[in-house]
C-alpha cells in the first residue's frame, strides 16, 4: 500500500454486515474453550488465560442460504478488565453467558454479569450455557434457576467433548442475526452514536481525559 | 548466569524480600491465582507439553512413562509457581492481575522456583512497569494506554497512525503486551526471559514504547497489507493488531522491536509524553507511571530528583540508547550493552558493591551476548 493511500484509507469504522457476538462468565469457565471447539472442532486441554479483548471471524451460511460474517469476542473473566468492556458490549448483535457446573461461584456470579449486561445492552438476547458437563454427566439432571428466571434459553454443553457446542454457536447466530434484522438498538449504542468525535480523536488532541472512548 | 545478570540489574539479594509477608490475601485473591497457575507455563515448556502430548499439532511422544514424568515437573514447578505468586503478594500488598502469572511464570522458572531471590527479582518489578496495572483497577492502565500510544504513533508513524484513528480502533490490542511485557506471546523461555531481560534494564514506561515499535514494524499487516476490503471495519483491524505480537515472536524480531523502541525513547522522553493543554504531563498523574516527581531516573531504581541528578540521569539514559544500538550485531547484543550501561549508571550513584558490580555485569554481558546470539542462530 502506498503512503498516499495510507493517509486517507476512506475505510468506515464498522462494518454492516457483521453479527457480533460476545461470550461472558467468569475467569476460567471454558469461554476461549466453547469458541475454540466450535471455530476448529477441536479441543486441546492445554488451557491459556484471555486478555482483555480477543476477536475471532468466522464466515457463517445462514438458513436462508446467504452468508454473514460473524465476530466472536472473548475476554478475560477477572472483574478489573471490566474497564474495558464499555468496547465489548458495543453494537453486540447476541450474548452468551457461560458457568462451569464444577464451581458454583461461577454460577452465583451470572447475576452480577447478567446486570452488567443489561446496563450496557438492555435488549439483546442471551443465552445461558452450562459447560464442562463432561466432568460429571449427571449434573444435567439439576435445575438452574438462573435461566428461567431471567427468561433465558439453557443449554449444557461441554467444549471437552464437543457437546452441543455446534448448537449453541448456531442458535446463538441465528438469534443475533434476528436481533440485527429486527432493528432493536440500544439506548446506550444509540447514544454513542451521536457523538461525531471518535473519542481517539478527542483523546490524542489532549481535550479529553479518554475515559469516555467506546469502541 | 540470568540471574546474576538479573539480581544486579535488579539491585536486590536474597535478603532483599526477607521480611515477613505483612499483606493478608482474600480466599477469591488465592483461588483466582491458583486457577491462572493451573492454565500457565505451557508456551515456556514445550518439551514438557509436547511429552504430555499437548503440543498444537498433536504428535508429541504420549509414552505413559514420558507422560507422567512430564506431569509431575509441570506440577512441581506450577507449585513453585504458585508460592511464588502469593509471596510476592503478600508482601508487596499489590493486587493480583491475570497476567502477572506470565511474567512470575518466567521469573520462576529462570530462578529454578521460588527462591528469594526469584521474589526479589518480581517485588522489583512489581515496583516498575508492573506497578499500573497492580493497582485497585485498571483505570489508571487504561488511562496510560490511552494517553500514550496513539500520540506516540501519531509521532513515528503519522500515516498509520491516521489509518487506526479513522478505523476507531482502541488502542487495547496492548494490554496484554503492557501486562506481560509480551512474554504471554512468547513461545519459550529463552524468548520469554529475553524480554524480562528488556523489562529488568530499561525505563519502567518502555514497554508502551515497544507496544509502538511492534504495531509500526507490522504495518503492513496491521493495514491489511493494502488488501483491504473497503467495508472492512475496527472489528477486523483489531484482530489484525492482536497478531502483532504473535507475528514478531513467530519471526523472531523482538531485537528489532527492541532497537526500534530506543529509538522512539530517545526522540521523546516519557516526560514529555501526553502533554496537554495545562502544561502537564500524562506523568505526573499520579494514578499512573509517576515519572516527572523522581527524575527520570525512576527507570533506575525509583530515586534521583533535582535538575542536577535528572540530567546526570539522562546522560545515564543516553548511555543506555547508546550501549543498546552498539552492541547490535547479532539480534539480542543490543540489550546486554543496556545491561551494562546500566550497571554502569547504578555504580555512578554510589550503589553498594558498584566496582563488583560492573566487573561481574560485563563478564556475564559477555557471555549472554555469545549465549543469546547462539540462541538466535
Amino acid at each position: 500500500m502506498s503512503e498516499s493511500k495510507m493517509e486517507d484509507p476512506g475505510g468506515p469504522q464498522s462494518e454492516a454486515d457483521v453479527i457480533k457476538v460476545i461470550l461472558l462468565g467468569d475467569s476460567a469457565v471454558g469461554k476461549s474453550k466453547l469458541i475454540e471447539r466450535y471455530l476448529m472442532d477441536d479441543y486441546n486441554p492445554r488451557q491459556d488465560s484471555t486478555y482483555a479483548l480477543t476477536l475471532f471471524r468466522k464466515n457463517v451460511e445462514l438458513d436462508d442460504g446467504t452468508s454473514a460474517k460473524v465476530d466472536f469476542w472473548d475476554t478475560a473473566g477477572q472483574e478489573r478488565f471490566n474497564s474495558m468492556h464499555p468496547s465489548y458490549y458495543y453494537q453486540a448483535h447476541i450474548c452468551i453467558l457461560v458457568f462451569d457446573v464444577t464451581r458454583k461461584q461461577t454460577y452465583k456470579q451470572l447475576s452480577e454479569w447478567y446486570r452488567e449486561l443489561r446496563e450496557y445492552c438492555p435488549e439483546i438476547p442471551c443465552i445461558l450455557v452450562a459447560n464442562k458437563i463432561d466432568v460429571d454427566y449427571q449434573v444435567t439432571k439439576k435445575n438452574f434457576k438462573f435461566a428461567s428466571q431471567h427468561n433465558l434459553p439453557f443449554f449444557f454443553v461441554s467444549a471437552a467433548d464437543g457437546t452441543n457446542v455446534v448448537k449453541i454457536f448456531d442458535e446463538a447466530i441465528r438469534e443475533g442475526v434476528q436481533y440485527k434484522i429486527n432493528g432493536k438498538t440500544d439506548f446506550v449504542t444509540e447514544c454513542l452514536e451521536l457523538f461525531d468525535d471518535s473519542p481517539l480523536t478527542a483523546a490524542n488532541s489532549g481535550d479529553s481525559d479518554g475515559k469516555d472512548g467506546h469502541k | 548466569l540470568r540471574v546474576e545478570a538479573w539480581r544486579a540489574l535488579c539491585d536486590v539479594d536474597e535478603s532483599s524480600a526477607s521480611g515477613p509477608p505483612l499483606h493478608e490475601l482474600s480466599p477469591e485473591t488465592v483461588s483466582q491465582v491458583r486457577r491462572d497457575v493451573e492454565r500457565s507455563l505451557w508456551n515456556l515448556l514445550p518439551e514438557t507439553t509436547k511429552r504430555l502430548g499437548l503440543d498444537s499439532d498433536g504428535t508429541g511422544d504420549v509414552s505413559k512413562r514420558a507422560r507422567t514424568r512430564a506431569k509431575l515437573s509441570l506440577k512441581k514447578r506450577r507449585e513453585s509457581l504458585n508460592a511464588l505468586i502469593l509471596s510476592y503478594l503478600r508482601h508487596s500488598g499489590s493486587h493480583y492481575y491475570q497476567g502477572l502469572h506470565d511474567v512470575a511464570g518466567v521469573v520462576s522458572l529462570v530462578h529454578s522456583g521460588c527462591t528469594p531471590l526469584a521474589l526479589a527479582v518480581l517485588l522489583r518489578m512489581g515496583q516498575s512497569w508492573m506497578s499500573v496495572p497492580s493497582r485497585e483497577d485498571f483505570n489508571p492502565l487504561i488511562t496510560a494506554v490511552r494517553h500514550t500510544i496513539y500520540p506516540l504513533l501519531k509521532k513515528f508513524d503519522p500515516p498509520l497512525h491516521t489509518y487506526l484513528t479513522k478505523m476507531g480502533v482502541e488502542p487495547f490490542f496492548c494490554i496484554p503486551w503492557v501486562l506481560t511485557f509480551f512474554t504471554h506471546s512468547s513461545k519459550s523461555l529463552s524468548s520469554a526471559s529475553r524480554l524480562l531481560d528488556v523489562a529488568v534494564a530499561s525505563h519502567q514506561s518502555f514497554v508502551l514504547f515497544m507496544c509502538v515499535a511492534a504495531v509500526v514494524l507490522e504495518r503492513s499487516h496491521v493495514m491489511g497489507g493494502g488488501q483491504m476490503h473497503p467495508d472492512e471495519g475496527h472489528a477486523e483491524c483489531h484482530r489484525r493488531l492482536c497478531e502483532v505480537a504473535g507475528r514478531i515472536e513467530g519471526g523472531g524480531r523482538w531485537q528489532e522491536v527492541v532497537e526500534r523502541a530506543i529509538g522512539y525513547i530517545k526522540k521523546v522522553p516519557p516526560m514529555r509524553i501526553g502533554k496537554g493543554k495545562e502544561g502537564g504531563t500524562y506523568w505526573e498523574d499520579p494514578g499512573t507511571w509517576a515519572v516527572r516527581g523522581r527524575g527520570e531516573a525512576a527507570w533506575a531504581r525509583g530515586r534521583g530528583g533535582g535538575r542536577k541528578v535528572r540530567k546526570r540521569n539522562r546522560r545515564k539514559m543516553e548511555l543506555v540508547m547508546d550501549e543498546g544500538t552498539k552492541g547490535g550485531e547479532g539480534n539480542v547484543g543490543g540489550g546486554m550493552g543496556e545491561t551494562r550501561a546500566r550497571i554502569a549508571a547504578g555504580n555512578s550513584k554510589g550503589n553498594k558493591g558498584g566496582t563488583t558490580q560492573i566487573a561481574i555485569a560485563v563478564a556475564i554481558a559477555a557471555v549472554m551476548v555469545g549465549a543469546f546470539k547462539a540462541f538466535n542462530s
